[in-house]
């Protein structure tokens, strides 16, 4: 290293070493806090956008869902496709459903609600429903005479339905009507997943479809596939389709429709809310910076005077600051990942519309790392280059 | 003392060759002027006291000579370079090198040791463990071995204004520049600091040019000019 260049690293080491811990301590802690708060907002809404794109999934449509190939209205023989697909590679799970238009009936009302069919066994490993019973049970394999409602169908006072004002109980008798013919169920239990387009399903086993229409025995209207890890639904497609998977293989991107929307918006509200919070982070970061600086004209002004040259003077601000900066990161990295992440994984936010954890996507805390150093070398350089443009007297008589 | 009439360059004995320098400060609407025609040469070993009552120009002519400042006019040789017009990065390199300057208010920087703030200057052009060598001998010089750890705060002001003369010496300047030095000390710590600058001027041979408004400290020197509204009054040779 050049001799002049180690004066920065010096006057760093010996700032850090021998100034007053209480102000140092200070400085690191508010510049972990703003970086707290950079993070914090995105986390959330990345935890909010996360929750609904996985519930949409481990609910809804799989990764991948499969229907029935153009110009057929189902797939037949389902239980070989499900054993085609669990073979293909980087398939978790698959599971045949079948969707039976029609309306429920209960205390005199009815409702527009389809009814599906489902083999609980296969359903239980592909999708997480079984695991969001509210009240009673899922479904058991071969039941004839049960169903389980959605949220929204059985109804709270709070969900403030028209179709069951009082709720729907286990143990209660809804109707299913399919072609004006009415089938009695039992209710068997209640699941609520906080996402509307799954609690405001109702499920049968394929035994009891048999029930009310013998005719689709054998068929299905989808197959849901669930992926070993999320992200690579493209491949799994290609690999499925090379596998001769026959039938309409979509991923849930494609599916997303409303999801997609919602997603969208909050990426939107995310984008706003972390321009909004670099401004705020940046303001508060540059004060400080500036404030410590500024705090310290006159060694600026006692430097120049016995010779150390101005680059370098700024240099030594502008390292320092990037030190402080460096520190706030490393401090606001332990307490979020230490405390706040695992803090709110274990209590999650509960809002209407599912759980919602604090999620981070690691280009996007590098970003914000990198960013409130950046924002702190800046707050650094300002003062620092403004102390060595000014008279040396001033800076030394602090005038 | 030579009059500076008719000479207008600095001849090989010349440390400090000041030719006709104005000041000029601007406090809002009023209009101060601190230096008005000045001029003075300072020889090799010359040891220079600048006396004056407050606001006679003493420290304003101070600051033209330890490049702290710039004159309005007139010209400023050091070392037989015309320092004024100079661009900052040669100005601080001749502070670097050229000159030490002490100040009135010690200006040590507080989170540095004694032993390093007298490192400081020299870090700018040797290794580490000769700028350690050099500021232990330096500290030694001005009787502070055992203060070396010490930060500012642990040291009385008379030995903060030590390190400083340490300080000022680790490059082996050409001048040493002393702007009130005693003024902040104690009539034993000021006899100290004195006895070393005497000590620095006769038995180094170092020049020394030193602003007080003490007149007992005038016999430090074997120079004196008196300067009252930015010009010399009285100058007198001792020696």
């Amino acid at each position: 290293m050049k001799t002049s260049k180690r004066i920065p690293l010096f006057l760093i080491v010996r700032h850090v070493r021998h100034s007053n811990k209480w102000t140092l301590a200070l400085i690191v802690f508010l510049m972990a806090i703003a970086f707290i708060n950079l993070l914090f907002i995105n986390s959330l809404f990345s935890g909010v956008i996360e929750s609904n794109q996985s519930q949409l999934i481990n609910t809804r449509t799989g990764n991948v869902m499969i229907t029935p190939a153009k110009g057929s209205d189902f797939i037949d023989n389902p239980a070989a496709l499900v054993k085609q697909v669990d073979k293909v590679p980087g398939v978790q799970a698959a599971a045949a459903e079948t969707l039976v238009p029609g309306s429920i009936e209960f205390a005199g009302t009815r409702g527009n609600f389809d009814v599906t069919a489902i083999d609980p066994a296969q359903e239980k490993k592909a999708t997480t429903v079984s695991e969001k019973m509210v009240t009673g049970s899922y479904l058991s394999p071969g039941d004839t005479e049960g169903i389980i409602l959605g949220d929204i169908i059985a109804g709270k006072k709070e969900n403030d339905t028209d179709f069951a004002p009082n709720g729907i109980k286990v143990g209660d008798t809804v109707n299913v009507i399919t072609d004006s013919m009415v089938h009695p169920f039992q209710v068997r239990g209640v699941f609520k997943t906080k996402f509307n387009g799954t609690d405001d399903r109702a499920f049968v086993t394929n035994q009891g479809l048999n029930k009310i229409a013998p005719a689709l025995k054998g068929k299905a209207t989808a197959a849901i596939v669930r992926a070993d890890k999320r992200g690579n639904e493209t491949k799994l497609v290609a690999d499925m389709k090379a596998a001769g998977v026959p039938g309409t293989l979509r991923t849930w991107q494609q599916l997303a429709g409303a999801v997609r929307e919602i997603t969208s918006s909050f990426v939107t509200i995310n984008a706003l809310m972390t321009v909004v919070g670099f401004f705020i982070a940046a303001v508060t970061i540059f004060i400080i910076i500036y404030v410590d600086v500024t705090h310290r004209r006159q060694e600026v002004g006692i430097l120049r005077a016995i010779g150390v040259r101005s680059p370098l003077v700024v240099m030594t601000y502008v390292l320092q600051a990037a030190v402080y900066s460096f520190l706030g990161v490393a401090l606001g990295t332990a307490l979020y990942f230490a405390i706040l992440f695992p803090y709110f994984k274990a209590f999650p936010f509960k809002i209407p519309i599912g759980d919602v954890s604090l999620s981070i996507i690691p280009w996007d805390y590098l970003f914000r790392a990198f960013t409130v150093v950046a924002v702190g070398m800046l707050s650094g350089l300002i003062p620092a280059l403004i102390g060595t443009r000014r008279p040396i007297l001033d800076d030394i008589l602090n005038r | 003392m030579q009059d500076m009439a008719s000479e207008i360059l600095p001849g090989p004995d010349d440390v400090i060759l000041v030719d006709d320098i104005h000041k000029t400060y601007h406090l809002g609407e009023v209009s101060v002027k601190a230096l008005r025609g000045l001029s003075l040469i300072v020889k090799k070993g010359d040891f220079l006291i600048i006396t004056g009552r407050n606001g006679s120009g003493k420290s304003t002519l101070m600051h033209q000579l330890g490049l702290l400042d710039s004159p309005d006019d007139g010209r400023i040789f050091l070392s037989g370079k015309e320092v004024t017009g100079m661009r900052e990065k040669e100005r601080s390199e001749l502070r670097l090198r050229d000159l030490g300057y002490i100040f009135q208010e010690f200006a040590l920087i507080a989170e540095l040791t004694a032993l390093e703030n007298v490192m400081l200057p020299t870090m700018m052009i040797e290794r580490t463990e000769v700028c350690r060598e050099k500021a232990s001998e330096m500290l030694s010089l001005v009787g502070l071995d055992e203060q070396a750890t010490h930060l500012p705060n642990q040291l009385s002001g008379g030995e903060q204004q030590k390190v400083a003369i340490a300080r000022s010496l680790m490059n082996e300047p050409n001048v040493l520049f002393a702007d009130e030095p005693t003024a902040n000390l104690d009539l034993v710590s000021a006899q100290e600091v004195l006895l070393i600058f005497e000590r620095l001027n006769k038995e180094e041979g170092h020049t020394i040019v030193m602003v007080t408004h003490e007149h007992e400290e005038t016999i430090y020197g074997n120079r004196i000019i008196t300067l009252s509204d930015g010009k010399i009054i009285y100058q007198e040779d001792h020696v």
